[in-house]
């Protein structure tokens, strides 16, 4: 536990410092600042339409899908905010910036994050707030501590999974440089297949980003679970119950592989 | 107490080359061979060899970088890629030719980060860090980003950086490169002094014979991955030390000089380089051969460089 503290100490030292480099470029600084506004902005218009011309999909009705696509992109969102820079392992693997890192008496991943850490990637978590608000009165939760206890932990669960598919994709950055575009497969294509009911997609589709990237259980299950939303698949209701089995399961595993890469880790020649 | 062991340790390198438009070859490079190096606590060790022998490779197994392919590694009693958080704790470690530092934030700032990543206390991190400043004298560009220094500054905030968390082992790979004569001196003496009065442990690799000179008593070679010699530069020297040779200039170019037990090494113009064997003949003794034969302008007696020893036996 004090090894955690510590890490998300360090994180928090490296990260500053890096709001701190790149405040030495003020005006790219300033300039990607409003940028980000600006797209936040335009997220939220986005946002906005979508909500307007959301149909009801599947025997799904609107509440319903805009409630499990606030909960992939809240917690897709989260875990982007905080591990998404561990895409940076190719690249740090490539030109051997990765040494530093092991030299370093603070656990690789909690390094990289606060090393790599962007402010404004909490901006994606803007869009599936609103969807949440607007979501919440239109479908039909019968709130009691029961209910947001649950939902408490399909959030803390979901962001889990997502982190240990960020950790994942990272790890097999040490062994193949150039997998960005398949680490984003997993990660970014899971967060977009996991944005509509998954009975919607064909069979294949839903094996991959249902069960072996176990994102059924991120939004899915749970709105069936709140909701009574119809479930066509007739998936048991007590896998909706899962998620943080799964979500520990997975970070487990995400942690073996980050091992593994790291000792296969070949450092540049210079 | 042995503070770095190694038993025939062995590093390979997976390298893919392309052979065609789409089929890729893969080919394994043998860097490191069953090395075996003891250092013990207080020693101050080179390790040296010509470009590729594999020094780089070991540092990075010693420092918990790489995964050895074989062999046992211990240091300071830990396995280093197993328990790479509590022995990094304890090891300062500078690569010459790779930055350690926040190249875009002052000195400072990069010194006040490690403080937090080693979890150096307060105190102790002021009294190393003026002890520091003072002894590398930093004090004038503690406050300027490390991108604006000079190839010798930056390496002195190396030095410093590797040093304030008070590490039991200091590993140094090309610490001196690129430094002119003086920054070199800087950084030898510090090496010198903190070893002296501290008993660090100083592992170096290094280009630079006279780093070896002036620094280490003991010098490791390495070449092609084997370790060739483990011994004193004073024995190597008593080993391989007794050639001579003699430069000189003649009043014409004329063809190379034919004097018993001596060798013409190099021939420019009149000038020519004379090689002998100290134990067989003097100098005095070659320079009146010459002068039987030609008249001498000028004469220079030059002692081979480790360097050129060195070189000599890789090439036995
Ligand atoms: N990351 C790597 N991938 C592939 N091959 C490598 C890598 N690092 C080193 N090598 C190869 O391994 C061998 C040993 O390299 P190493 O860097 O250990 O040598 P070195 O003694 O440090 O040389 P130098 O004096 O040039 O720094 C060389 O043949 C080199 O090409
Ligand atoms: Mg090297």
């Amino acid at each position: 536990m004090a090894d955690v503290r510590g890490g998300l100490r360090a994180a928090g030292y490296l990260a500053a410092a890096q709001v701190r480099s790149d405040w030495q470029y003020r005006s790219a600084f300033l300039l990607a600042f409003a940028v980000q506004a600006i797209v936040a902005l335009a997220n939220v218009v986005a946002i906005l339409i979508v909500l307007e011309l959301t149909p009801s999909l599947g025997g799904w009705s609107r509440g319903q899908v805009l409630l499990a696509y606030s909960l992939v992109g809240l917690t897709f969102g989260l875990a982007d905010a905080l591990f998404s820079a561990l895409e940076d392992t190719g690249e740090m693997t490539r030109t051997g910036d990765m040494d530093r890192v092991l030299l370093r008496p603070v656990g690789s991943i909690a390094q990289i994050v606060g090393r790599n850490f962007q402010l404004r990637r909490i901006g994606k978590l803007v869009p599936p707030i609103v969807a949440f608000v607007w979501a919440v009165p239109r479908v039909d939760i019968d709130w009691g501590l029961w209910t947001v206890g649950y939902l408490m932990v399909t959030v803390v669960s979901a962001t889990a999974i997502f982190a240990g598919l960020w950790v994942v994709s990272g790890a097999v950055g040490f062994v193949a440089v150039g997998v960005r575009r398949f680490s984003h497969s997993i990660t970014y294509g899971g967060q977009q297949a996991s944005e509509y009911p998954l009975h919607l997609y064909p069979r294949w589709v839903r094996l991959v980003y249902g069960w072996v990237v176990p994102l059924a259980f991120v939004a899915y299950l749970p709105v069936i679970v709140l909701t009574a939303a119809p479930n066509p698949l007739g998936i048991p209701r007590w896998l909706g119950y899962c998620a943080p089995l799964v979500a520990l399961a997975l970070c487990g595993a995400a942690r073996l592989a980050w091992g593994a890469g790291t000792r296969r880790y070949q450092s540049t020649g210079r | 107490m042995a503070v770095i062991e190694l038993e025939d340790i062995e590093k390979q390198y997976v390298v893919r080359t392309r052979a065609g438009l789409f089929r890729r070859e893969r080919q394994i490079v043998q860097a490191v061979s069953a090395v075996n190096l003891q250092v013990n606590k207080g020693e101050m060790v080179a390790y040296v060899g010509p470009n590729g022998a594999g020094k780089s490779s070991t540092i990075k197994m010693i420092t918990g970088i790489l995964q050895p392919d074989g062999g046992r590694i211990q240091v300071l009693g830990m396995e280093p890629m197993r328990q790479r958080v509590q022995l990094t704790r304890k090891l300062g470690v500078v690569f010459g030719t790779r930055s350690q530092l926040w190249i875009d934030l002052p000195l400072q700032d990069s010194f006040a980060l490690l403080r937090h990543l080693y979890r150096v206390e307060e105190t102790r991190f002021k009294r190393n860090l003026d002890e520091l400043v003072d002894r590398l004298d930093l004090s004038t560009f503690l406050d300027r980003p490390v991108r604006q220094l000079s190839l010798g500054q930056r390496m002195r905030g190396e030095l410093a950086a590797a040093f304030l968390h008070d590490p039991d082992l200091v590993v140094l790979d090309e610490p001196t490169v690129g430094l002119d004569v003086v920054a070199k001196y800087a950084v030898r003496s510090f090496l010198a002094d903190i070893n002296r009065e501290y008993g660090t442990t100083v592992l170096l690799t290094t280009h630079d014979l006279d780093d070896v000179e002036q620094l280490c008593e003991r010098l490791v070679i390495i070449d092609e991955g084997r370790v060739v010699l483990d011994g004193s530069l004073g024995d190597f020297k008593a080993r391989f030390g007794f050639e001579r040779i003699v430069v000189v200039d003649l009043e014409a170019a004329v063809e190379p000089l034919e004097i018993d037990g001596v060798d013409v090494v190099e021939r420019n113009g009149p000038r020519q380089h004379l090689r002998f064997d100290r134990r067989e003949r003097s100098a005095t003794d070659v320079l009146a051969a010459v002068a039987a034969q030609h008249s001498i302008r000028d004469v220079s007696i030059a002692e081979p460089t480790i360097e050129e020893l060195i070189h000599r036996f890789y090439l036995e």
